[in-house]
């Protein structure tokens, strides 16, 4: 595929992942909520009048159709609607919270990357079966830890017993404050980073360009840095882009374990006093995020990479 | 110039790389199956455990005592009582079939709705299956956690909404594995042979196709087993999930969550807990990929 059509045919397909997403989202809120959204948002208390007023503000009188196209157009006008408990627009409350998610989960991510891609070339680089098995149990092990344990259990390690980090919040963004909820983040996928990682970087250490490159007088450990890396670096790319979405959406528990004041916690919040604008509203900004990330990375490597837009990505 | 035997010689002397692979390759098999044998029992013991639950003689999990809180472990209680003056080991054991039952209940319902669309997509012509593979993504690219709490916003919390918001974001990974694995299953020999022998579609299709496109989601689906007992312990650890008084492993964690320096084992022990019971689940659908894969024939094949 040409680069261009490649972009192309990249961008229109996030964009019906988009409208596909909004629309899952209208039918849940729309079809799911029991009773309905201004019962749900006046309480049980509401006169009939009230009632009727907010359901005709709301558009809820007006046939299924109808009310996708408002929907959309409020969408369009980048309206998120108002949240029912601090009655302020959902836009500005996600726009307040997003910075402390972002710093949270970018710092998770280099975390990952760093220390993912570090084990990754260790086990490439040192091929002995004691350490093999030793990473397979402990990246097990990794993956199977909750998050709020691996929290808790750090929190009472370091902040408790050695007080040598702070236990919760982000201390005016102490960047001390950080290194415990990003610790915690970053763990499970640390271990998948690694597990690809080494999966990918072996199998290009057996092609024959490193033998050749051997035969010119490279260590093993040259040949990966100066060849075998860059090219085995595609999926793990990939993986790394998704990731960047599961921690978005997977830092929730973490900030609340944390008290870190990001959209996760926040959207928690909200879920628990069932403010169902508040909750659909930062799931869809963070489900968007996560999607044009996703296309970004994937347009960024098909344009890098030939072999990508031929359909031999790991995303297809 | 290249006659057999010196082909065998180079390639299959002591030492050679041919040789040793294969050598290796058997070991592999022969140790991915004692690891598949060894996880199936963990699995099954696990099951076994939350069957018996109601059978063992424990002390009520849900009755509380104000008089006994927080009782380190003793003879009366072996580990200890909760915040509530609740029996720890009795809780711990009801909480595994809570576990379980979502781990089981959410997971067969994804793979049930995955079988559905994956096997629509694969018969069901070019636009049905462009439409359900879009739709795929579309759900995919909701962090399941996420999504969750839309659900849960939504339906309100509980063990039953759980199950649906597991299987609501669960099932198009399935739907995916199912629907190439019967793409790749169609265009074999053996399919084409029914067929000529007069086999009806329907009779192909669950005969033949459907159990041998099976095996992909057997080992994808029990390590989902283990991610959705995370998850479901993750939502029940922020009141999303199984409601109090019932016990649930993230619920009892999340209770106790401020008592780590008084009385450490209320987290230690359902943290365990939940980490043991998805161990369990990862190595099983680990060992199940490794002995079902035909190609698994070296130690660098994982």
């Amino acid at each position: 595929m040409p680069p261009n059509r490649f972009i192309l045919h990249r961008l229109l397909q996030m964009l019906v992942v988009l409208i596909g997403t909004v629309t899952v989202l209208f039918l849940v809120i729309y079809l799911m909520v029991p009773g309905d959204a201004a019962q749900v948002a006046l309480g049980d208390h509401a006169t009939p009048e009230a009632l009727d007023t907010l359901r005709h503000e709301l558009g809820l009188d007006q046939p299924l159709w109808k009310q996708y196209g408002i929907y959309f157009s409020r969408l369009a006008h980048l309206d998120l609607g108002t949240s029912y408990e601090l009655k302020r627009s959902v836009g500005s409350i996600i726009l307040d919270h997003l910075p402390a998610t972002i710093y949270l989960t970018v710092a998770a991510l280099i975390l990952e990357t760093v220390f993912g891609i570090g084990w990754g070339m260790l086990l490439t680089l040192r091929r002995s079966r004691r350490l093999r098995a030793i990473s397979v149990a402990s990246g097990a092990v990794l993956l199977a830890l909750p998050v709020f344990f691996l929290g808790l259990v750090l929190q009472y390690i370091f902040a408790s017993r050695l007080g040598i980090l702070p236990i919760s919040g982000t201390g005016g963004w102490n960047p001390l404050n950080l290194i415990l909820p990003a610790v915690t983040l970053a763990a499970a996928q640390t271990a998948i980073i690694a597990a690809v990682s080494r999966s990918s970087l072996s199998a290009e250490m057996e092609k024959s360009y490193i033998l050749a490159a051997r035969a010119r007088g490279l260590t093993r450990s040259q040949a990966m840095w100066r060849h075998a890396f860059r090219n085995s670096f595609a999926p793990v790319a990939t993986l790394l882009a998704i990731d960047f979405g599961t921690l978005l959406g997977g830092a929730m528990i973490t900030e609340i374990v944390f008290s870190w004041p990001g959209l996760g916690r926040m959207t928690y919040f909200a879920a628990e006093s069932r403010d169902v604008p508040l909750v659909v509203g930062s799931v869809l900004v963070l489900v968007t995020i996560f999607v044009i990330v996703n296309t970004g990375v994937d347009i960024i490597y098909g344009w890098l990479d030939p072999r990508v837009r031929a359909g031999e990505g790991v995303n297809g | 110039m290249d006659s057999p035997g010196t082909y065998l010689e180079t390639n299959l002397a002591p030492g050679s790389a041919l040789l040793e692979s294969n050598v290796a390759g058997r070991q592999a098999k022969r140790s991915s199956n004692r690891l598949l044998v060894a996880a199936l029992l963990m699995v099954m013991g696990l099951v076994l455990i939350a069957l018996s639950v109601p059978l063992l003689p424990l002390q009520d999990p849900i009755a509380t005592d104000y008089d006994h809180m927080a009782e380190p472990p003793a003879a009366g209680h072996l580990l200890g009582t909760d915040l509530h003056g609740r029996d720890q080991l009795s809780r711990l054991l009801w909480a595994s079939r809570t576990s379980l039952l979502v781990g089981v209940v959410a997971i067969g319902l994804a793979l049930l709705a995955g079988i559905i669309a994956g096997g629509a997509a694969a018969y069901g012509g070019s636009l049905v299956d462009s439409f359900l593979m879009r739709m795929a993504d579309i759900f995919l690219s909701f962090p399941i956690i996420l999504g969750a709490i839309a659900i849960m916003a939504v339906l309100g919390p509980g063990r039953r909404n759980v199950f649906i918001a597991i299987a609501f974001f669960g099932w198009p990974v399935f739907a995916r594995l199912f629907r190439s694995s019967v793409l790749s299953v169609k265009k074999l020999n053996y399919i084409a042979a029914a067929r000529v022998l007069g086999a009806s579609d329907a009779r192909i299709f669950f005969r033949h196709v459907l159990p041998n496109s099976l095996t992909p989601l057997v080992s994808y689906g029990t390590m989902a087993v283990g991610g959705a007992i995370l998850a479901e312990a993750g939502l029940s650890f922020i009141n999303l999930g199984v409601q109090r008084p019932n016990p649930s492993w993230g619920l009892m964690l999340s209770e106790s969550m401020g008592m780590f320096e008084q009385s450490p084992w209320l987290v230690i022990l359902p943290g365990v807990a939940i980490t043991v019971t998805v161990l369990i689940f990862i190595l099983l659908g680990d060992a199940a990929t490794r002995a079902l894969d035909p190609f698994n024939s070296g130690p660098e094949t994982r």
